[in-house]
């Protein structure tokens, strides 16, 4: 009985494996939307789901306020946001894109762990007819890049220019006095990472600061407490720490509390890129002096809303991928950081569904174009949130 | 003869229960799955995804059952199919046909480490292999620094037909050693008693290094494997796959006192169980989170059940 | 009931499932007397004491204990009463003291508002264990660290401290060495001194004909006969245990030893840490017998000459060239060995009968280095069929089987095998008459076909009845060479032994 059941068993298993390898190719899915012709104001784009993988566990608000800026643009089209658990490594990430295109989602939207996981993911995206874009992130790879960009189904995304970024943050700890300088970068590989690391590179050479240590991949605070006393003890010379990227969560309080432990809070500078919801405390007592950010919420959004537009037929740039730099803010005080607080970590995405919808789906408006979409990121700045929604969110 | 049947009738019924479980929790979860994600469960694309969630736990469960019916265990597998990965993109920056070779040279290196010390040096294997996952897991993070890439040409083999003919082939390989050659037998015998063993001429020490090294082996093909899907090998590659497997060959009734009661099927049949359980999960939007409480609960369940706990002992 | 008796039990009956362990079986215990209680694996004689000591209850039948009608609970029940036992099988709780062993249960006696009185329990403890003559146990000492035997003797000192009405002693004495052994019988005779009872349950014919007073046959749950001392007869006793006259043709038949050839397995100044320098010789188609108190040093001797222990100087060789490296290899070259330690070293007790069996020839019998379950069948068939293991199929467990099944199981392994050179350790050591009878023709059988055989044993008659020629040791040294011959006797061979 044993062997007739097992038998049995792989037999089912053998069959329905082989059959679903050779019907590999879209027909399985369903809802793999084709790009229809252009839109007719007045109607609704064919209702459509987008995918997004991400670390739904998290409860840092930075985490949380992308998911409410990337729903906003997938809703501002009637679309369905469809979000999966993931820890960000390129293992998962293939395999939450493999999930979402079986549950039948016509994008995805998602931050690449590494460029060499993109020839995957558009080889499953391609197979099954479904649009994606990243955000956060540019191509490095030169043949990568040119497979990527030269693919039907890369809708494009955004990515700031980190070099630039960090070049400026730099500078800015330099004229604040600052001349021996550690750094926390994020792990090596990342794209992001390496710019961030040239841009603070090419700044060093310039203002004459000495860099002293750069430490990589830190994601727990118990490393990153130990980083910094270990910086502590090894350079007293040190005036001055940047945080270049890091994924440890409450990162910024972590470290000033390392400082105060050691009596060096406001006598070391700290600068950090990409912003936190602690900030302005710290900016209050001058412990931290200089924070470049706000892209954590434009460039998740815009890059949604430029997959959403290419899923439901009104790319915003035709046959090509449409990339999109978006810039990052510069604050240096408690009211900026406060405000930032109130209207970027909080429940209403920096552009909502309906001021999406107006201004930047091209179904309901074919005058948008690459130029509405570049005005928009000049125009980004913390006080121009504030005063758009300064009626819709309560303080 | 007069009163050795006490009890025997009672034995029976829990060894069938035991013996069919693994069936039996396959097929529940199955249905349960399909009724609960509305039949998109055994969609032919979807049986992909559970078949390459399936493939790498697969492979690394075929790989420690030899280990496991010593009453041993292996935690360091995820660590070594990491350290393969990197190994291998590293051998790949030289020379592309490297790749696969020095996976599977890494797995049997830190099998054979592995078989070593606690064969030999008579380690406890939880302790021994804990401590190895941490001292290889360092290197590879040290090595890498991050993440590294292979050229993606090597993609090629990331394709359905190969997985499922390697694994069909590695399968059948290792069914035949665990169940009709002489060595899976000793594996059985040094598991039920090793003094017996013994004393019945097995060579013990080479019997239980030989397992770790199969499992190593194992574990170099799920790294390279990992490798050619995304690329990629970073210092997360094969992060907690060692808990993933062991969920996997419990889910199937694989006792952990090791010994003749070890069945191969057992490490197909609950690899399988688990795929199909966090891909139904996946499918239905539960979070990461959620989901490991379920595996936990549904694992206490199967412990409960299934197993004769008098005479199991995780740390022996 | 007469005032004589100390105890009855009167038409006691038990069934399990579908077997009958007892039927209407009546036992009489005098005051003051040790009864013996014989018969064979599966007679019901565990299943009588383990009744008469609370474990179990009976199905139907009284049982009476001076006059009033006595029915325990538990085994605590029946200790409050003054029945206490003690079993073949460890009985003392691990990891906690010698002193905590022997008042398990009755702490009690030591504590005052919540605290354990240790000084004054292990004091006790202390005077327990020299009251049944135990003199070398330290109660503080933690019971993991004592041998087999030692644990045994503190389970006797618990069960005396209770100084119980009937004390039951279930197959212990194969348990214990001859030390041992000297304390359980004072024991007893203590006991019965003291106005108490026994009730001496063992396998041992001769030692029951020595110790006991009186003496009831058990043979398949049925009473078959009660003796008194005075008409104790060996041969009698295992007829009515069997059931069939197996008189005299018990050990070997001949008396003549055979003038064996060469030299097939040798000693040569072998050392360990508790043999000294021992040298001996085994011929082809030779039994040759060791024998020593327990701890001369004989079973490490057979360890030694299987591979199993390394001597720290000296050396084994075979056929006089090839040194003897472990035991894998001694397999290979066909040499057997039966520990004296059988559950745990000569079978896998959850495992088959059949995969037992396979276990050396597993290269033997394999094609192409894969194994086809028929030759596995066919070969442990054949053997199994053979030596006549009692046995459902041959794919039951074999921790299910009697102790002389089991012990057909490792020689029908070895048989399996073609091993030549048998070296077998207590090989019927805790088995029954019938069993020990086949095992003994068996023996036989393979020195008539050339085998070559050591034979170390505790039992004289055994040695002396099996044997071409015996060495005895004494303190890891070689004492004696004895040759077989009519007028060898065992006070001859205990001389050398002491």
């Amino acid at each position: 009985m044993k062997k007739v059941l097992s038998l049995i068993l792989a037999i089912t298993l053998a069959v329905s494996t082989l059959a679903g390898c050779s019907n590999n190719a879209g027909t399985a899915s369903g809802t793999s939307s084709a790009p229809t012709s252009s839109a007719v104001s007045g109607q609704n784009p064919k209702k459509f789901k987008i995918g997004f993988p991400w670390a739904t566990s998290s409860t840092d608000p930075t985490f949380v306020s992308i998911v409410t800026n990337v729903k906003a643009a997938v809703e501002s089209a009637g679309g369905e946001l469809v979000l999966v658990e993931s820890d960000l490594t390129a293992d998962s990430l293939v395999n939450n894109v493999s999930d979402l295109i079986s549950r039948g989602v016509d994008g995805i939207i998602f931050m690449p762990a590494s460029d060499s996981m993109l020839p995957t993911v558009d080889r499953m995206c391609s197979d099954a007819g479904v649009y994606y874009s990243t955000m956060f992130r540019t191509i490095s790879d030169t043949t990568i890049r040119n497979q990527i960009y030269s693919s039907k189904y890369f809708a494009g995304g955004c990515n700031e220019d980190d070099e630039k970024c960090a070049y400026n943050i730099t500078k800015t700890l330099s004229s604040q006095g600052v001349k021996n300088l550690c750094v926390i970068n994020i792990a090596k590989g990342d794209t992001s990472s390496d710019l961030r690391d040239s841009g603070v590179a090419k700044a060093v050479k310039e203002t004459g600061i000495k860099l002293l240590n750069t430490t990589y991949g830190i994601t727990v605070q118990t490393d990153m407490t130990k980083t910094i006393e270990s910086y502590i003890a090894a350079y007293p010379e040190m005036d001055g720490i940047l945080i270049a990227g890091t994924y440890c969560p409450a990162a910024l309080p972590t470290i000033e509390k390392a400082l105060s432990d050691h009596n060096l809070a406001g006598k070391i500078k700290v600068g950090r890129i990409d912003f936190d919801f602690t900030m302005g405390q710290y900016f209050a007592n001058k412990s931290f002096n200089v924070a470049y950010g706000g892209q954590q919420q434009i460039d998740p959004l815009l890059s949604t809303v430029i997959l959403v537009n290419s899923v439901i037929g009104t790319p915003i740039v035709k046959d090509k991928p449409f990339i999109l730099v978006t810039n990052y803010l510069e604050l240096t005080s408690k009211s900026e950081a406060d405000n930032f607080l109130t209207y970027f970590l909080g429940d209403t995405p920096v552009y909502t569904s309906d001021e999406i919808k107006k201004n930047l789906i091209k179904f309901y408006n074919s005058n948008i174009n690459e130029d509405t979409f570049k005005k928009t990121v000049d125009s980004f700045t913390v006080a121009d949130v504030a005063a758009r929604h300064k009626d819709l969110v309560k303080k | 003869m007069v009163a050795q049947f006490i009890g025997k009738n009672k034995l029976n019924m829990k060894e069938t229960v035991r013996n069919y479980f693994s069936f039996i929790g396959l097929l529940i979860v199955t249905v349960v799955f399909e009724f609960l994600t509305e039949g998109n469960l055994l969609q032919p694309r979807n049986l992909m995804n559970i078949f390459n969630n399936f493939f790498s736990i697969g492979l690394g469960a075929m790989g420690v059952v030899f280990l496991m019916s010593l009453g041993e265990l292996d935690l360091s597998v995820g660590a070594i199919a990491g350290l393969s990965a990197a190994l291998a993109s590293y051998a790949g920056q030289i020379n592309l046909a490297l790749i696969l070779p020095v996976a599977i040279l890494t797995g049997l290196a830190i099998g054979l480490l592995n078989g070593v010390m606690i064969a030999r040096l008579r380690v406890e294997s939880f302790i021994g292999t804990l401590a190895m996952s941490f001292v290889v897991r360092g290197i590879t993070t040290w090595l890498l620094n991050g993440s590294v890439g292979i050229p993606v040409s090597m993609r090629v083999f990331d394709q359905n037909s190969v997985k499922i003919f390697v694994f069909v082939a590695l399968l059948v390989a290792l069914f035949l050693l665990f169940e009709f050659s002489a060595y899976g037998k000793q594996c059985r015998s040094v598991g039920a008693s090793a003094d017996a063993a013994r004393q019945s001429g097995v060579k013990v020490e080479k019997v239980r290094t030989m397992a770790f090294v199969i499992s190593g082996l194992m574990c170099g093909l799920v790294g390279f494997f990992s490798l050619v899907r995304t690329c990629t090998a970073s210092s997360k590659t094969g992060n907690a796959f060692e808990f993933d497997v062991l969920l996997a060959v419990l889910f199937g009734g694989m006792p952990l006192t090791g010994g003749w009661p070890v069945k191969f099927r057992a490490a197909i049949l609950g690899s399988i169980a688990m795929s199909v359980m966090k891909n139904g999960m996946s499918l239905m939007g539960i979070d990461g989170l959620t989901q490991q409480i379920v595996e936990g609960v549904i694992l206490i369940a199967i412990v409960v059940i299934a197993f004769d706990r008098k005479s199991a002992n995780v740390i022996k | 009931m007469s005032n004589d008796y100390l105890c009855q039990a009167e038409n006691l009956c038990k069934t399990f499932d579908s077997t009958v362990a007892l039927s209407n079986v009546n036992i009489a215990i005098k005051k003051g007397e040790i009864h013996g209680l014989i018969g064979e694996n599966g007679s019901g004689k565990s299943t009588f004491s383990s009744i008469f000591a609370g474990i179990k209850k009976a199905d139907s039948g009284t049982m009476y204990l001076e006059g009033k009608v006595y029915s325990p609970t538990d085994t605590i029940d029946a200790m409050n009463h003054g029945v206490s036992m003690v079993v073949q099988e460890q009985n003392t709780i691990g990891k906690i003291s010698v002193a905590a062993n022997i008042f398990f249960g009755k702490e009690a006696l030591f504590t005052r508002a919540g605290f354990l009185n240790v000084k004054k329990m292990n004091q006790e403890a202390q005077k327990a264990l020299e009251s049944v003559g135990v003199f070398h146990i330290k109660p503080q000492e933690n019971i993991d660290k004592l041998t087999f035997e030692d644990r045994k003797l503190v389970e006797l000192a618990r069960a005396f401290y209770t100084a119980p009405k009937l004390w039951i002693v279930d197959e212990t004495s194969t348990a214990l060495t001859v030390n041992g052994r000297d304390i359980l019988y004072k024991l007893m005779e203590k006991q019965r001194k003291s106005g108490g009872s026994v009730l001496f349950i063992s396998h041992d014919i001769n030692e029951i004909m020595r110790i006991c007073d009186s003496l009831t046959i058990l043979r398949d749950g049925v009473v078959t006969a009660k003796l008194e001392k005075k008409d104790f007869n060996s041969d009698t006793i295992k007829t009515l245990m069997i059931g069939r006259d197996i008189s005299g043709h018990y050990y070997r038949e001949d008396n003549d030893e055979e003038c064996c050839g060469d030299t097939v397995l040798e000693a040569r100044n072998v050392s360990t840490k508790v043999l000294k320098n021992v040298s001996l010789s085994l011929h082809k188609g030779e039994i040759l017998g060791i024998g020593g108190l327990s701890d001369c040093g004989m079973h490490d001797l057979g360890k030694v000459l299987f591979g199993l222990i390394k001597p720290s100087s000296g050396q084994v060789l075979k056929d006089g060239k090839e040194t003897v490296k472990n035991a894998a290899w001694a397999v290979d070259k066909g040499i057997a060995y039966v520990s004296k330690n059988r559950d745990r070293e000569s079978l896998m007790p959850i495992c088959s009968i059949k995969d037992n069996i396979c276990l050396p020839s597993l290269k033997n019998i394999a094609k192409h280095h894969l194994i086809a379950k028929k030759s596995e069948n066919n070969l442990a068939e054949k053997w199994s069929g053979n030596l006549e293991v009692k046995a459902g199929s041959i794919n039951e467990y074999c921790n299910e089987l009697s102790g002389g099944n089991k012990q057909k199981v490792v020689l029908a392994k070895w048989l399996a095998k073609g091993s030549d050179i048998m070296i077998l350790d207590c090989p019927t050591r805790g088995i029954d008459i019938g069993a020990k009878a086949s095992i003994y023709h068996l023996i036989e059988e393979l020195k008539k076909s050339g085998k070559s055989i050591v034979l170390i044993s505790e039992e004289l008659p055994e040695l002396i009845g099996m044997s071409d020629r015996i060495v005895t040791l004494q303190d890891g040294k070689i004492s004696g060479e004895f040759h077989r011959a009519e007028g060898l006797s065992e006070t001859k061979l205990i001389k050398k032994m002491i």
